[in-house]
């Protein structure tokens, strides 16, 4: 095994950069942070680390790899998102003599674009849906849809996060669709390829967190992750209610299967589509840390970022037999957008916020929603040993006993989505919440005769004030 | 009193006894219930947020008129600096005056551009909620 190193960058921001640098002190790592100027004020991740240099874009593969040498740095950790699945930086840091905490290029091309991972599941026997591509050309993008047959999803070849995805249910403006598609998973990854695949409905979204030394992969539990909107998943649990033991090994051997065939190295998540009778398709496989990676850490005990930067520097991993997973966690994505208006993302100043210490908060924003990056604020993740109820009141009080004030925020929305009896029943669905019709409560006596007191303002010195001051006097 | 929710003009019952009390730094709870509430300024309009449900409200004058026009108090407090003068020409986001209540300042800058048409008040005038403390007129346009 290699020294740990001493210098680690962070290629990223917000939460996932500050969550990055909490592991690292606890590793006594120093921690160096890049950041763009219009992200002061809105993320705090350059504040909470030992070091931080002002770069022009989290895509700029040259200023983060010169940042990282000027500072002697001997690790990237690229996060989620931006760089986090770009082969050409894993490669590029490698080049220089910088440890990529995450898998080597060439196993992140065979695996991080999704044609290519498609082959590959195929390859060692996992069931794929039909799909086509990727595809460069809108006229091919339609051929495909012509020959898979409606529905379909395009889907971006680069890399996740909804970006680029489409449901194809009809052939009307196909070609606007797919144009749009290909913008957005331009401006997203730098690559516009698509690629064309069959539509399943009504299926679960359920992933397998895998953790590989290049050689040898262990599964570290399943999330489910069904409710999503716009494809960005809102609330993830672990474990899945909707899989037997059965069907839950075969996930994680199929899982393992694809990523020990490309040699994978670091933290990286199978994704699976899977049916009411338990029947899987393998999706995509995330080749990165997730967003919703602390479902799986409060359910294992275990801290991925360092076994990710372990792993990096060659630890073994542990056996298989040697993960035990207790209990239920349940996460939920705090996002600055507003659900009651089409998920429309909501930018601008955070006046005041304030989270439940009841529950695990992984949090960076600092006093804005920057109009220029992700709209999450905060993930909420809750935990309880016995059931999955207990769990799912214990993030409803989280959520009530939070605030953010000054941006339209998902917090109610969140919470009636918990609250939902299809969320109680685990009948949960990829569409489930496209279909959830709920709309906003109306202000509480409560909060309108606050907003009135304070409003009104001090008509007189209010009685409190005197009992507060005892005998003292108003100078 | 009256306030507006989401454009719509609503009526508030206040019983007499009903007080305000600060538990920490943005955090309330009034003196007949037991559950918190948080609760920011901005500008004249007010932010509560209960038990995870987050709401704006607006006084009552900003219903129907031109808001952005005119720059009212947003709270009963005192003038402690005016910053303009009839017929000054302002930027968005110009200070127009300073005003406190409770040892707290307000700033009340300009929601938009203009020209000041009328300033209604002076420095140390006490205000009540919903005065005017100055008007702004559109800036004049060069004819092409």
């Amino acid at each position: 095994m290699k020294h740990l190193p001493k210098t680690l960058l962070v290629a990223n921001r917000a939460e996932i950069a500050c969550r990055v640098f909490k592991t690292c002190r606890k590793m006594n790592i120093r921690t160096l942070a890049v950041y763009t100027p219009s992200d002061i004020g809105c993320s705090r991740h350059m504040l909470e680390a030992d070091d931080a240099i002002e770069i022009s874009n989290y895509l700029s593969i040259n200023e983060i790899v010169d940042a990282a040498k000027r500072t002697n740095a001997q690790a990237v950790h690229p996060g989620y998102g931006f760089l986090s699945e770009n082969p050409q930086f894993a490669d590029r840091c490698n080049a220089e003599g910088l440890v990529f905490i995450g898998p080597s290029g060439d196993s992140m091309r065979a695996i991080g674009d999704k044609s290519r991972a498609r082959q590959t599941a195929d390859a060692v026997g996992v069931p794929i849906t039909s799909g086509l591509g990727p595809f460069t050309n809108v006229a091919q993008v339609v051929q495909a849809v012509k020959q898979i047959g409606l529905p379909v999803m395009l889907k971006a070849a680069a890399g996740g996060g909804g970006k680029g995805m489409k449901l194809i249910q009809s052939f009307e403006n196909i070609e606007d669709v797919a144009e749009a598609a290909q913008r957005e998973t331009a401006s997203a990854f730098g690559d516009d390829r698509l690629i064309v695949e069959q539509y399943l409905n009504p299926v679960r979204h359920i992933e397998v967190q895998l953790m590989a030394d290049g050689e040898k992969a262990i599964a570290l539990g399943e999330r489910e992750c069904s409710l999503q909107r716009r494809h960005q998943k809102l609330i993830e649990e672990s474990p899945s209610m909707a899989v037997s033991n059965e069907t839950r090994e075969k996930l994680f051997d199929s899982a393992r299967r694809i990523a020990e065939s490309v040699g994978y190295k670091g933290a990286g998540t199978c994704e699976f589509l899977v049916t009411s009778d338990e029947r899987f398709y393998f999706l995509e496989v995330n080749a990165r840390l997730q967003v919703e990676h602390p479902v799986t850490e409060l359910c294992t005990g275990l801290d991925l970022v360092q076994m990710q930067i372990e792993t990096a520097f060659g630890k073994p991993l542990p056996a298989q037999n040697a993960v035990n997973r207790t209990g239920f966690a349940i996460e939920a994505r705090l996002c600055a957008e507003d659900p009651w208006h089409g998920f429309l993302p909501s930018a601008g100043r955070i006046l005041f916020k304030r989270f439940s210490n009841e529950v695990r908060v992984d949090e960076g924003v600092d006093s804005a929603v920057s109009p220029h990056y992700d709209s999450l604020i905060a993930k909420m993740i809750a935990y309880d040993s016995t059931s999955r109820e207990a769990a799912r009141l214990k993030l409803i009080r989280a959520l009530e006993d939070s605030a953010v004030i000054g941006v339209a925020t998902n917090q109610e929305y969140l919470i009636k989505l918990l609250q939902s009896v299809e969320f109680q029943k685990h009948e949960t669905y990829t569409t489930t919440v496209d279909a959830f019709q709920t709309a906003p409560d109306p202000p509480s006596e409560t909060a309108l005769r606050a907003a009135a007191l304070i409003m009104r303002g001090p008509t007189k010195p209010s009685n409190a004030v005197f009992e507060a001051l005892g005998t003292w006097r108003l100078a | 009193m009256k306030l507006v929710f989401s454009s719509r003009l609503l009526d508030v019952h206040l019983p007499a006894d009903v007080r305000l009390e600060q538990v920490s730094e943005g955090v309330y709870k009034l003196s007949d219930s037991e559950s918190l509430v948080c609760i920011m300024r901005d500008g004249v309009s007010v932010w509560v947020s209960e038990k995870g449900r987050t709401f704006r409200f607006d006084p009552a004058f900003a219903a129907a008129e031109e808001s952005d026009k005119l720059l009212r108090a947003p709270m009963t407090a005192k003038v402690v600096k005016l910053a303009v003068s009839k017929g000054d020409e302002l930027n968005k986001g110009d200070l127009v005056a300073i005003l406190e209540a409770m040892k707290m300042e307000y700033r009340l800058e300009a929601q938009t551009e203009g020209v000041v048409a009328e300033v209604g008040c002076q420095v140390g005038d006490l205000v009540d909620l919903g005065q005017t403390i100055a008007r702004l007129s559109p800036l004049k346009t060069e004819d092409p």
